[in-house]
């Protein structure tokens, strides 16, 4: 697993980027042969790539303001820690959602919609939370 | 006269053959996609583990993967070489290899 908060948050932007890419690839793929079958005729799927998209997009310009608030802000003489960890989660909860989106549309396709395994991706959502929490509160208040 | 066990594919046209085995057995797409997603997998693990020690195996399941993936988009060309699932499943199965690597990188790989 990763072992920073720089490592995760790269981490769950290059899963997005690739969903993007291979779903992309397909499309066009299809569109230039002429294909029989195309992924844009799966509704989930398509949805996926248009709500992925938008969150990457949103995700930019979060990050975007997050970087000008982090070099616009200065340390107080004396203050140790920032009082909110406003900065830190702004561009978290964004990848957090797309790749929610992803494991959500890809457990569909393989298992179904039925509940039979729902805490494989219950359990497997609630540890990527506690590990961006810990990270969170590791960076912003130190070792916990 | 042989009595077959199955209706044998029209010979005449060679993609003919391929469409009519696949109607017989429908699943026999998927399965070829699995076994080339196995022969990357494991081939290239094992390979790996041999030569040096280690295997990077999300690495390898990302290469699977994509190779089985490429392979489906080139089948779902014509109509009958493989079903839709499966086409969808491969995609899926791509973007899982690839969480599963992007999330296995240490600090200093990425």
């Amino acid at each position: 697993m990763a072992g920073s908060q720089l490592t995760l948050t790269v981490s769950l932007v290059m899963i997005s980027l690739f969903a993007v890419a291979i779903l992309g690839y397909s499309y066009g793929f299809a569109t230039d042969n002429d294909a029989a079958l195309n992924l844009a005729n799966d509704d989930s799927l398509s949805s996926l790539n248009v709500s992925t998209r938008s969150n990457l997009s949103t995700y930019k310009g979060e990050s975007e303001e997050t970087y000008r608030s982090i070099v616009n802000s200065s340390t107080g003489e004396g203050s140790d820690v920032v009082k909110t960890a406003g900065s830190f989660s702004i561009t978290w909860g964004n990848v957090f959602g797309i790749t929610k989106n992803i494991f959500d549309v890809g457990y569909k396709k393989i298992f179904g919609s039925g509940d039979n395994f729902g805490i494989f991706l219950s359990s497997f959502f609630g540890i990527i939370g506690l590990m961006i929490a810990l990270y969170l509160i590791k960076t912003w208040r130190g070792n916990p | 006269m042989v009595d077959y066990l199955y209706n044998l594919p029209n010979s005449t046209d060679l993609d003919e053959i391929s469409t009519d085995i696949i109607t017989i057995t429908p699943s026999l797409s998927g399965f070829f996609l699995f076994v080339v997603f196995l022969l990357f997998f494991i081939g290239g693990s094992t390979r790996q583990k041999i030569r040096t020690g280690t295997a990077d195996y999300s690495a390898w399941a990302v290469v699977g993967s994509v190779a089985m993936w490429l392979l489906a988009l080139i089948m779902s060309v014509r109509s009958g070489f493989i079903q839709f699932d499966w086409l969808i499943i491969s995609v899926v199965i791509s973007i899982g290899s690839a969480t599963w690597f992007f999330l296995d990188r240490k600090v200093s790989e990425i």
